[in-house]
């Protein structure tokens, strides 16, 4: 039998983090069912060592970092199949053509294409803030960097992205 | 103006990790500078314009089923890892049980059948000894010729 005080804590930090964690772990592969299979797995690994990860560190760092380990996992994989024809196929967001009446859907497009043409440490950076809502502590604590470190790339990010939607904010 | 220090403090307010003592600062930076103004808006813009995924509930009764399911599999082999051990442990202990009863028995069997040899050598010797204490018997057959008859062992 499963034990109440396990499904509880469970349930707990499940209802917290599966949001934030879905986000994360969908921005950085852009893959749906891909995603899934990962959060399922975190998730379930997080139920086997609820005792050991109560007892240690915080349980969203935990499955943060869990998740990051299988997402770099897969994008080495993906890197590795992709390599052959990745040159052709990686160029489709610098060049947009800003209209001064764009709609805020096309921000989004922007944005987006943009999220997706980052190299990966940026845009993990501003994933793990903007989408799961992490404070830089946590993210730090996460890649295992310097606060300032996370502060400095977050704003360089930032900086791209509203230099490609100035002329539509104005 | 370039004001990169100030934005810096904007994106950490924006963020929520401002300290509390520099904000009236940053408001009255941007009450008075229009370009850090048009960053926040910008900023707020990039923010408000990202769409964020919702948790599929699909995956949510995967996850949960797999959960029980795991849970159960885990259940089963409780009674392997409990009963396995446990009936072996068993096994050994009466293995041994009935060593020690059948090496004990055995000994026992051995001094009985030691004290049997040595009754069945006494008598033994007894029977000899009166054999030998007999009389010689003379026979006298029909013909002129007498045969003695003597016990001996």
């Amino acid at each position: 039998m499963i034990k109440a005080d396990t499904i509880i804590d469970f349930t707990l930090v499940y209802n917290l983090f599966k949001k934030p964690l879905y986000n994360y772990v969908c921005k950085m592969l852009n893959d749906k069912s891909l995603t899934e299979d990962i959060t399922q797995n975190v998730f379930l690994k997080f139920f086997e060592n609820l005792p050991v990860i109560n007892n240690s560190s915080s349980p969203g760092n935990w499955l943060f970092i869990t998740a990051r380990n299988e997402v770099f996992g897969c994008l080495r994989k993906k890197k590795i199949r992709n390599e052959n024809y990745m040159d052709e196929n990686f160029e489709f967001a610098s060049d947009i053509n800003i209209n001064d009446d764009v709609e805020l859907s096309e921000i989004k497009d922007i944005i987006e294409k943009e999220i997706g043409s980052m190299d990966e440490d940026s845009k993990e950076i501003f994933v793990l803030r903007e989408y799961s809502g992490l404070s830089y502590h946590e993210i730090a604590h996460i890649l295992g960097v310097d606060e300032g470190i996370v502060k400095g790339r977050l704003f360089r990010t930032r900086q791209r992205l509203i230099d490609k939607i100035s002329k539509l904010v104005r | 103006m370039n004001c990169i220090k100030n934005k810096e403090m904007i994106q950490l307010y924006a963020d929520g990790e401002l300290e509390k003592n520099k904000e009236s600062y940053i408001f009255d930076h941007l009450a008075n500078c229009e370009e850090c103004r048009l960053f926040f808006r910008a900023l707020n813009a990039v923010s408000s314009s990202l769409v964020k995924e919702e948790f599929p509930p699909v995956l949510e009764k995967q996850i949960f089923s797999s959960l029980i399911e795991k849970e159960r599999k885990n259940e089963n082999n409780f009674f392997k890892k409990i009963f396995v051990p446990v009936f072996s442990y068993a096994a050994i202990l009466l293995f041994l049980i009935a060593g020690v009863f059948i090496y004990i028995k055995m000994n026992e069997y051995k001094s009985e059948m030691a004290a049997v040899n040595q009754q069945i050598k006494y008598q033994s010797q007894t029977i000899e000894l009166l054999y030998n204490c007999l009389t010689p018997t003379i026979v006298h057959p029909s013909y002129n010729r007498e045969i003695i008859i003597k016990a001996k062992m």
